[in-house]
């Protein structure tokens, strides 16, 4: 077989099989006890997060959201 | 021919074989009932550890129509621990639209989180679900009992980074694959307004001599369309050795395809012939093809015939190859 040809294979059979084994193992995926927090998805947010292998939960953050001040009016 | 390319194209294929076995993979689903302000407590599910993929828990909150939620959700452990702490904004809105005379209705949500981990071991897990605020759409607290949908699936792989994995490698066989089936030592090809046409090569050793024999026919005049009882056209292939000796005569009776747009008319005949020739060797390759076809109106002409010679083709799968015998003297 030609040179060339099995690099082809050799690459396709490294990128079938690396990517289908971490498809399946997730090594990124986060571990309970790893440091962090796992990804946040839409209008998720974690109430604290993992610190040397222990859940340190956090003060509730201060919610601005709902905050619409009383406007320039009110600037003197 | 050469098998083992095409069978490389199933490569592509087991990313998508885990894909469907982990859809297989059994779920729990779980009903949890929050009434205004208090705190309720999940029945208790296993969450796997282990290699093979990893749990998922989906939480879909049914939300009354134009209201908010927040909604603070704790996974405890065994032990009744807090392993993990979240709040989900949630909400859903609808409404009435009218553009243009037209009206109907929309509706918007985010009532849906996903939590994909993984616990350090196999174990039983519950969740901790608060609705802390629920209000309607002028910011009013609401009354009512939230249902939230809670399914956990085990073994959840990456779904997105197995397609991304398929489709490269697809894209991979396939450049594999154009590696040998689509690479041949020399190609000529020969295009006439003629009825004949023939090629001299160096030709031969491995892999096969394909000639490929095309040709379309009209009606110099007459728009009409092909008779039903259309005659084959008749292709002689004929191939010489190095000193004009007759290697192969082949006649072959071609049924000719019939083509038609916007009221005219053609037919075309395409022809595939693999020789063999065990070594190289100058050899010319002629097809002679029907110059009329008559089916009851005025003959069909040859516009143009094309032959087109690829030496060292590799197949995928067994053709019938003519041998041709360079050891035949003055035949």
């Amino acid at each position: 077989m030609p040179v060339e040809r099995a690099l082809i294979l050799v690459l396709t059979l490294t990128a079938v099989g690396v990517g289908t084994t971490a498809a399946i193992t997730r090594p990124l995926l986060f571990r309970l006890g790893q440091d962090g927090t796992p990804t946040a998805s839409s209008g998720v947010s974690y109430g604290g997060s993992y610190r040397g292998g222990r859940w340190v939960p956090h003060g509730r953050p201060s919610d601005w959201s709902r905050f619409q001040g009383r406007g320039p009016s009110s600037a003197k | 021919m050469v098998r083992w390319p095409r069978w490389c194209g199933l490569l592509p294929l087991l990313p998508l074989l885990v894909l469907a076995l982990s859809a297989l993979a059994p779920s729990r689903r779980l009903a949890v009932v929050l009434g205004p302000g208090q705190p309720a407590i999940s029945e208790p599910f296993r969450l796997e550890a282990g290699p093979l993929g990893s749990p998922q828990i989906s939480l879909r909150a049914d939300l009354p129509a134009n209201s908010a939620l927040e909604l603070a959700l704790e996974l405890l452990d065994s032990q009744g621990a807090v392993v993990l702490a979240l709040s989900k904004q949630a909400w859903r809105e609808s409404g009435t639209w009218s553009e243009g005379g037209e009206s109907g209705t929309w509706e918007e949500r985010d009532d849906q989180a996903d939590l994909a981990l993984r616990p350090p071991k196999s174990g039983s897990y519950r969740l901790r679900l608060t609705p802390e605020e629920l209000l309607d759409s002028a910011g009013q607290p609401l009354q009512t009992p939230i249902v939230v949908q809670v399914e956990v699936r085990q073994h959840q792989v990456d779904a997105p980074l197995l397609w991304f994995t398929a489709a490269i490698g697809l894209a991979m066989v396939r450049i594999l694959q154009a590696s040998v089936y689509g690479n041949w030592r020399q190609r000529r090809a020969l295009r006439l307004e003629d009825s004949r046409a023939a090629i001299r090569l160096r030709a031969g050793g491995d892999g096969l001599l394909r000639a490929v024999v095309r040709a379309r026919y009209e009606r110099p005049s007459s728009d009409r369309p092909p008779a039903a009882g259309l005659p084959p056209v008749r292709l002689e292939l004929s191939v010489a050795g190095p000193r004009g000796e007759q290697l192969l005569q082949e006649a072959l009776k071609l049924v000719p395809a019939r083509h038609s747009n916007d009221g005219d008319h053609w037919l075309t005949v395409t022809q595939t012939v693999h020789l063999r020739l065990p070594q190289r060797e100058s050899v010319r390759v002629q097809a002679v093809l029907s110059e009329q076809l008559a089916d009851g109106g005025e003959p069909w002409a040859i516009e143009w015939i094309e032959l087109v010679l690829e030496d060292g083709v590799v197949s995928p799968q067994p053709v019938a190859a003519l041998p041709l015998d360079l050891n035949r003297e003055g035949s």
